[in-house]
């Protein structure tokens, strides 16, 4: 069946022969964006944090100056092994490889490899360290990019995931991460992901398990002047 | 699996179900644990009926437009990459299925929870032709290795097994030899998929949005399978049902948020993911080939009809949790993949009320569903107005239900007629139990018909007056 | 003020004391009540089935002789038949004519609580009843015509009774007109649930305002064999 002949169906359905512009579709509320309205970035932040215990995250607040060191202790409340970097400019501003090289075997996502290698990186790897480009307080969410330097593998195989987020870039709520998803809707990449915490179920007897498919422990690590 | 689930017989189903006291006993739990969360999350959230208004305007919106919003879609999915096919029904839908397993000589699959694909019985087209398709989503994957156990509910599928039953069916079939403890079973299966998913050829998902504005596919998951087969498989099959649009990112907002919180009443399922075409060639992971297969299905004929709005419909289950029918006699007695009242409204549209009339009884038009559903969909007034097509239109009531309704109809549409039925209405007290009377007695007493009438009553106290 | 009384046929013919109350009630608080016993039956049992046209009739019937007395107001003991007055001008949606008497109808019918609070704007009846009791909500008095605070309200002032609330007190008594008949296991179920709950409360008495589910909950009562009365709201308001 082609384009013309299914649309063409729906047209007909409609009562018409081919599409015709819509009216513009009016919002009778904005309920959406009244949530946390009032917000100041720090209270924007305690909600996040707050709400990222609440579902079960790691929360570690820090500044550019010591983010070495808390990273250092984030990798150490994860599962122990091999760690996954995304390739990110920030990562590397931030020095997360030198401060990771004493703890464990660190290695960044290589675009310029094969996918095998990098897929088994990060299969073999128990932590998966990568950039938020902004986080949402209400539901302690991530948005993540994956895509480049920040393979998809990178926050979904190993058992733990680091989110690196930057305190500036916290918002109300997903209406929010809309918004920026609408403003850069061109260079949208092939994945993007809003996380909320660990991989979770409650299919059996509804009891929550956590860790279905994805990872089992995340941890959130905030920088404050960033 | 197809719209039809069960070979049994209405009456069978009924019966078969009320008597399974551990389903009744854990849809139960399952509708007291959500519905009171679900309520939670919409009290914090505030102004409920304000979000559902701008939910609902928005379906409604999207469903008036569909055939622009459908070609806009299209034409940016291509854009991004995506090969794009249209299924005018099942057989289509799992034809072109085939073809790409063909093409791709692909022999695994695995897929996320999808009910389109359930809808038009993709597992068995594929497994037809050696493919082996393995449910992904645990409850999904705990029903297939179950003898291919059926779904009860849409968003919690092994609603109706306990820890018991599903401790047996892994050790039976899959050799586990843990206890029944849910962590350590999801532990078990965990281990299994994660081969399955690095194994696989292709991923199948469905499709929870479909953003027109820029030709993404918006996938929910709380267990990251819709991430992982959207990562790992070199080639991605989505099937949408073709009213999962909606216009962009701005709606796709409201939409998520009353989706999350209505489903299972949580702030957010833990992940979104948002598909635009397929890897771009400076990604390393993720599928080389995207395929959008647009599935009708009977949809654009439910679009022209006086139901429309039941396409509003985000599969939230909420509906099917709030049903007091649906709490005793759960999901298999519908006999239908979608059961609860979103199945009484909407299976009858898609599949023909000769098949489907019975489950518009499994209803008692208490309108509790009406108050939850997140885009207002009026499926107390659907269920309604089906079961006088039914009765009127199709024809399809039995013969002797409809004489005795045409002799009750005449009785109270004649006053006199009334009257002097009434008045012989004591008489009932002493019938035999049987009909109506035995079904209602079964259960209840009856209460005793009076010999004077309120009316009696009445007349004799005005005749008082008179006297007076 | 002029009210003709709809008694419904449940209250016409087996619950009676639903409507000698009713009117009792009624004049109490100062209305002028006729009864037009041309009245029938509201036709949900046949509606609700499916039958629309067969239903017609006693709609026709029922609009006539509720309109004849051109009271100000027709008020009835039921939420559900008042939904179903009310909803009659979708069945006359081709017949000009009756569509308008029903609109008319429509207008000036009220659920007997609904219209003691907020028509006549009284909420101490001066009624008193000593114990403790569940109040069923029926679904369609408090769903789909909104009659949710009224009954309430008068049961407050109620002297010496006190509400419980109970689990799955607005869920449905598992009654639904043809629906108790047609799936009558399934609706047994649902009533059982409801008179479980109702006990585990520990109540002496259950108070509704639909006959119908009343005689629903009652009828499982007395098949367990529980020492809980059945009451119709106005029965209680009438208590001294
Ligand atoms: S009908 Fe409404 S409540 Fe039911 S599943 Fe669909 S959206 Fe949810």
């Amino acid at each position: 069946m082609t384009t013309r002949e299914f649309i063409g169906t729906v047209s007909h359905a409609l009562g018409r022969s081919t599409p015709q512009t819509p009216a513009p579709l009016v919002y009778r509320h904005s309920v959406q964006v009244d949530v946390m309205q009032e917000y100041s970035q720090d209270e924007l932040t305690t909600a996040f944090a707050d709400y990222s215990r609440i579902i079960g995250v790691t929360v570690f607040m820090t500044t550019k100056e010591r983010f070495p060191t808390t990273l250092v202790e984030a990798v150490k409340s994860c599962s122990a092994g091999n760690i996954v970097l995304a390739d990110d400019p920030l990562l590397n501003e931030l020095g997360a490889a030198q401060a990771l090289s004493d703890v464990a075997p660190a290695q960044v996502w290589d675009t310029n490899s094969t996918w095998e290698k990098n897929v088994r990186l990060a299969e073999n790897a128990a932590v998966g360290i990568a950039v938020a480009r902004m986080a949402l307080a209400e539901s302690a969410t991530v948005l993540l990019y994956s895509h480049g330097g920040t393979g998809r593998s990178v926050t979904l195989l190993p058992e733990s995931t680091i989110y690196i987020i930057r305190k500036s870039m916290i918002r109300p709520r997903l209406t929010q991460g809309m918004a920026y998803l609408q403003d850069h809707q061109n260079e949208l990449p092939s994945s993007v992901n809003f996380v909320s915490g660990p991989s979770a179920t409650s299919d059996i007897e509804l009891v929550r398990v956590v860790g279905v498919h994805g990872p089992m422990h995340v941890a959130h690590i905030i920088v404050t002047d960033l | 699996m197809s719209i039809k689930t069960s070979d049994l017989s209405f009456k069978q189903r009924m019966r078969k179900n009320l008597n399974d006291s551990f389903m009744r006993q854990s849809i139960a739990a399952a509708q007291d644990l959500i519905n009171e969360k679900r309520q939670q999350q919409f009290d914090e959230l505030g102004d409920f009926e304000k979000w559902r208004e701008l939910a609902a305007d928005i379906r409604s919106h999207v469903l008036e437009n569909l055939d622009f919003y459908l070609e806009e879609f299209v034409s940016n999915a291509e854009k991004a990459g995506a090969t794009v096919r249209f299924a005018r029904d099942a057989v289509e839908a799992n034809a072109i299925a085939r073809e790409i397993f063909c093409k791709k000589k692909a022999t695994r699959a695995v897929k996320s929870k999808s009910m389109v694909t359930e809808e038009i019985g993709l597992n068995e087209a594929l497994e037809e032709i050696g493919v082996q398709i393995l449910e992904t989503d645990l409850g999904e994957y705990l029903l297939q290795v179950d003898d291919k156990d059926k779904p009860s509910h849409i968003v919690i599928p092994a609603l109706h097994k306990d820890r018991k039953r599903i401790r047996q069916v892994l050790a039976d079939q899959l050799g586990y030899d843990g206890d029944d403890v849910p962590e350590n079973m999801t532990k078990f299966v965990r281990g299994i998929l994660r081969q399955a998913f690095l194994a696989a050829d292709i991923a199948v998902t469905g499709c929870n949005f479909a953003v027109a504005a820029t030709g993404t596919i918006a996938l929910m998951t709380n267990e990251g399978n819709g991430r992982f087969v959207t990562t790992i498989p070199r080639t991605h099959i989505v099937f949408m049902g073709m009213e999962r649009i909606v216009p962009s990112f701005k709606e796709l907002d409201i939409m998520f948020s009353m989706l999350a919180r209505s489903g299972v009443g949580a702030r957010t399922s833990v992940y979104m993911s948002l598909i635009t075409g397929p890897k771009a060639s400076s990604d390393v992971d993720g599928p080389e080939e995207l395929y959008i297969i647009i599935v009708d299905n009977g949809r654009s004929a439910v679009l022209a009809s006086e139901f429309r709005d039941v396409l509003r419909c985000i599969r939230c289950g909420a509906c099917m949790l709030e049903c007091p029918a649906y709490r005793h006699v759960g999901g298999h007695a519908y006999g239908v993949l979608y059961p609860g009242p979103l199945g009484a409204a909407l299976v009858p549209l898609l599949a023909g009320y000769k098949e489907y009339k019975d489950i518009t009884k499994i209803c008692s038009l208490c309108g509790a569903c009406n108050d939850v559903c997140p885009v207002k969909i009026p499926l107390y007034e659907t269920i309604y107005q089906h079961r006088r097509i039914i009765a009127e239109r199709e024809k399809l009531t039995p013969f002797l239900e409809d004489a005795v309704f045409s002799v009750y109809g005449s009785i109270i549409g004649h006053s006199r007629l009334y009257r002097t039925a009434t008045s012989m209405a004591h008489l009932g007290n002493m019938a035999p139990r049987i009909g109506p009377l035995k079904k209602w007695t079964k259960s209840r007493e009856m209460p005793k018909i009076p010999k004077k009438r309120f009316r009696d009553w009445f007349a004799d106290r005005e005749n008082k007056k008179d006297e007076k | 003020m002029n009210v003709s009384f709809f008694v419904t046929c449940i209250a016409d013919n087996a619950l009676t004391n639903i409507g000698i109350q009713s009117i009792e009630l009624l004049e109490k608080l100062a209305c002028n009540v006729v009864f037009n016993p041309k009245q029938t039956c509201c036709g949900q049992p046949l509606a609700n089935t499916g039958y629309h046209q067969k239903a017609k009739k006693s709609m026709r019937v029922l609009i006539d002789s509720l309109l004849e007395d051109e009271c100000d107001y027709v008020v009835a003991p039921s939420g559900s038949c008042v939904l179903q007055v009310k909803e009659f001008l979708h069945f006359f949606r081709d017949e000009a004519e009756w569509a308008e008497k029903a609109a008319l109808l429509a207008e000036k019918t009220y659920e007997i609580t609904d219209f003691i609070v907020n028509v006549l704007k009284v909420t101490d009846v001066g009624a008193s009843l000593n114990g403790r009791a569940a109040y069923h909500p029926s679904c369609h008095m408090s769903r789909l015509l909104g009659v949710k605070e009224p009954p309430i309200l008068l049961l407050q002032h109620v002297k010496g009774l006190q509400l419980v609330p109970f689990k799955g007190q607005d869920k449905c008594c598992g009654f639904g007109g043809t629906f108790a008949v047609k799936m009558a296991d399934l609706s047994g179920a649902m009533v059982a649930e409801k008179v479980q709950n109702i006990v585990d409360a520990g109540v002496d008495y259950v108070i509704g305002a639909d006959g119908a589910c009343l005689m629903n909950i009652e009828g499982r009562i007395k098949r367990e064999g529980h020492n809980i009365r059945v009451y119709h709201i106005v029965e209680v308001l009438m208590m001294r």
